[in-house]
């Protein structure tokens, strides 16, 4: 409204003659959109396998700086090890039928820690009998998908669903053949199941009220492309379940409300990416103010979002959903977050019915 | 305007073509484009030696050397060098050294004035180092370094901006009838003034709010943010930019005018600061009404990517930076190329021909960036920024045209 304002009080310099000259094409490129119908399910249940991917952000930043800033290829950094986890989400969904489906998202990083994950959680298991129907990779950065290995030595035909953007490195090591002894980073099982490539302009979809959308964004560190899980629950709304979320989070359910029939906003999980190593930025406020407007009932956030974003949304009326004190039981614990007034972040171990 | 001002260097100076045009200028081109492969490869590629794009970091340090040159060449008149020294030497000899001298005072400027003094002494968000010895939530090495990179990068434009536009608009008044160096100092220190003045109500609440928690004692909420769908002060340098670039095109394409048709100096100053601004405002309204055809979406409060409003601001700058180094290679390398035809066609032609070319090369950035630059395909990275390549091209286009005549397809008469 204020900014109409403003373009209004330019008009009346009549400097602002040129501004409007273009709205007839605007509506017409906005008007050539399509709904998808993803169908429904009738509930959605999330563990967070682990959201911490690196334990200290200092030292993380460090490793990024000495490498030369965030342009460069993660595939080019020596990561110190010590510091680093990964992220893994598990999803189990429960169709109208009553039917259940369960979903791997991501398969974290750092070996030792992403076999110690899937053996707490139990998720190991799942694997080994076969019982995960689908592991889907948000985008090829190393915290997310640099840890296969671990997912493919115990479950090597498991069906995959990646982005198309993937760089020679990650397809080299779908293949179980890379090595990369600067960022020490390998795989040599080569995965034997089905992989699905979504593109961005088609939504994938995977289950009756579960699909896959795909951004064809630049990243950070050299990458390309992140994809969202995108929940239609009965009676509830669109709940979306992400990575890292580098498209952005208000972008993502623009998106959805956009595209997606019967779109109702309900809730959220996972990665925000927005101050992920306690940084500010006045931007981040915008997400706070945007998010306000959107009427969300869950925000289950971690990993990249930002404990301190987390903190201020939460102060200023967002439903952020509180974790609890499981991530103390695991053997590594985050330097971050201990600022925090209250557990903001749904943490490993913590689990969200939907 | 001036009652003691002798001839600059550059109005002295007389070139010719080695090789008749359009050859000539083409063969500049190529050349500089190859030497910016290397330059970036060398100072700024993701996969290079250096590694200064980070991206800010190496934003910054281009921007500090254009504005030490625009120091040196608009207010200074290359002072501390002779005007022998410039119309005699080795285009050469004097090119590498001009260039080593503006090159070394940036570095002085950003690494040892910011970080250093003002950083330490005074205002700690200008430095990097300051910041990151301080300590405290989220100032770890690439985010201190990067938050002071932006400080500087603002505050840099801000110089740039209000130096080129008193000298647009006012010349050396009031100092016009003092020597030499009394006015070029004159001119540099009301540049940083009015900088200053700029810097402290258009970024510094932004500088503010980009701690966490923030720095409400220090500066009000951005004022900015109803207008601007965001609280970044990209807002601001939406409109700087551009309103910069026509500064530019006013000097080189329009050859002064529309400004030079109005006698008076003082309204022809004020004419210019009034028309310059409004115009900066109304291109980035406008381009960003373009982008929302162009990207089919409209930017809003808290999105990411294509709508980000801030994403949006800054993009305008970049396409008006693209748009400025295509009006550089006209004018440096072409000879302003049409000549002959009325004064307001030709610069309704050269403006036309220096908007196309921008796209061109904003065309090329985004297609051949991956394979030339080492830049991720796709468009709207986060942090990231065209301007790293752009600023360090134009750069580089005035460093050769000016510093070493154009050598070697251009000779002095």
């Amino acid at each position: 409204m204020e900014r109409r304002s403003f373009l209004k009080g330019l008009a009346v310099t009549g400097a602002a003659i040129g501004a409007t000259s273009v709205g007839p094409f605007i509506s017409k490129g906005l008007a050539a959109k399509k709904v998808e119908n993803i169908g429904e399910c009738k509930s959605v249940k999330i563990t967070c396998i682990s959201e911490t991917s690196w334990f200290d952000s200092p030292r993380m930043l460090q490793d990024i700086k000495d490498a030369g800033g965030a342009m460069v290829s993660m595939y080019d950094i020596p990561w110190t090890q010590s510091n680093i986890g990964g992220y893994i989400a598990l999803i189990e969904v429960e169709q109208l039928d009553g039917s259940k489906r369960t979903i791997q998202l991501d398969t974290g990083w750092e070996l030792g820690w992403t076999d110690y994950v899937m053996e707490k959680s139990g998720l190991d298991s799942l694997l080994n009998n076969k019982k995960v129907d689908v592991m889907v990779i948000s985008h090829e950065h190393e915290d997310h998908y640099w840890g296969l290995k671990s997912t493919l030595k115990r479950y090597q035909n498991i069906p995959m669903v990646i982005p198309n953007t993937f760089y020679p490195e990650g397809k080299a090591m779908l293949a179980g053949k890379y090595k990369n002894d600067k960022a020490k980073v390998y795989n040599d099982v080569p995965h034997k199941g089905e992989v699905v490539e979504v593109g961005p302009d088609k939504i994938y979809k995977l289950y009756p009220g579960v699909a896959v959308k795909m951004f064809d964004i630049p990243i950070l560190l050299k990458t390309r492309g992140e994809q969202c899980l995108i929940f239609n629950i009965k009676d509830k709304g669109v709940a979306t379940v992400t990575g890292c979320c580098h498209m952005g989070l208000l972008t993502m359910l623009n998106w959805a409300a956009r595209n997606i029939e019967g779109y109702k906003p309900y809730a959220c999980y996972g990665g925000l990416h927005i101050a992920a190593f306690e940084n500010w930025d006045p931007k981040f406020d915008d997400i706070i103010k945007g998010t306000q407007k959107l009427g969300l009932q869950k925000m289950a956030c971690n990993h990249c979002t930002g404990w301190i974003w987390a903190q201020k949304a939460r102060d200023m009326g967002l439903p952020i959903v509180l974790g609890t004190q499981k991530y103390k039981e695991y053997k590594k614990l985050p330097t971050t977050g201990p600022g925090a007034k209250e557990n903001v972040y749904l943490r490993n171990g913590d689990m969200m019915a939907l | 305007m001036a009652e003691n001002m002798e001839t600059r260097w550059l109005e002295e100076r007389r070139l010719r073509n080695v090789i008749p045009q359009p050859f000539s200028g083409l063969l500049n081109l190529a050349v500089i484009l190859v030497l910016s492969e290397i330059c970036w490869y060398v100072l700024f590629s993701p996969t290079g030696y250096l590694r200064l794009y980070t991206p800010n970091l190496g934003v910054a340090l281009v921007i500090t050397i254009l504005m030490v040159i625009h120091w040196g060449m608009d207010c200074f008149d290359f002072w501390p060098f002779s005007r022998r020294f410039l119309l005699e030497a080795n285009p050469l000899v004097k090119g590498i050294i001009l260039l080593l001298f503006y090159i070394a005072v940036g570095i002085f400027v950003m690494f040892v004035l910011y970080n250093e003094v003002i950083g330490r002494l005074g205002p700690i968000f200008f430095s990097g180092p300051a910041l990151l010895a301080g300590g405290g939530l989220g100032q770890y090495a690439q985010t201190a370094r990067e938050n002071a990179s932006y400080a500087q990068i603002m505050m840099n434009t801000c110089i740039i901006f209000f130096t080129i536009l008193w000298l647009t608009s006012f010349g050396y008044a009031p100092w016009g009838k003092s020597v030499k160096l009394v006015r070029a100092f004159s001119v540099w220190i009301m540049g940083m003034f009015l900088a200053m003045i700029a810097f402290t109500l258009l970024f510094y609440p932004h500088i503010a709010y980009q701690f966490y928690p923030p720095q409400i004692f220090m500066a009000v909420s951005p004022w900015w943010a109803g207008w601007a769908m965001t609280i970044s002060s990209m807002f601001h340098f939406g409109w700087i930019v551009p309103a910069l670039v026509l500064l530019y095109w006013t000097t080189m394409l329009w050859e002064g005018r529309p400004f030079s048709l109005i006698r008076n100096p003082f309204w022809r100053g004020v004419a210019t600061i009034v028309v310059v601004v409004l115009a900066g405002v109304v291109i980035m309204l406008l381009s960003n009404k373009i982008m929302d055809w162009y990207f089919e979406t409209e930017a809003f409060e808290g999105g990411n990517t294509v709508e980000q409003p801030a994403w949006r601001w800054n993009h305008v700058a970049e396409m008006f930076m693209y748009m400025a180094v295509a009006g550089a290679i006209l004018y440096h390398y072409f000879d302003n190329w049409p000549r002959g035809l009325s004064l307001p066609i030709r610069a309704v032609v050269r403006t036309a021909i220096a908007m196309a070319g921008g796209l061109v090369l904003a065309w090329l950035y985004y297609a051949l960036g991956p394979i030339f630059l080492g830049t991720v395909p796709g468009i709207a990275q986060e942090g990231d920024t065209s301007l790293a390549w752009t600023v360090m091209l134009l750069n580089l286009v005035i460093a050769h045209a000016v510093f070493f005549d154009g050598f070697p397809f251009r000779k002095r008469e």
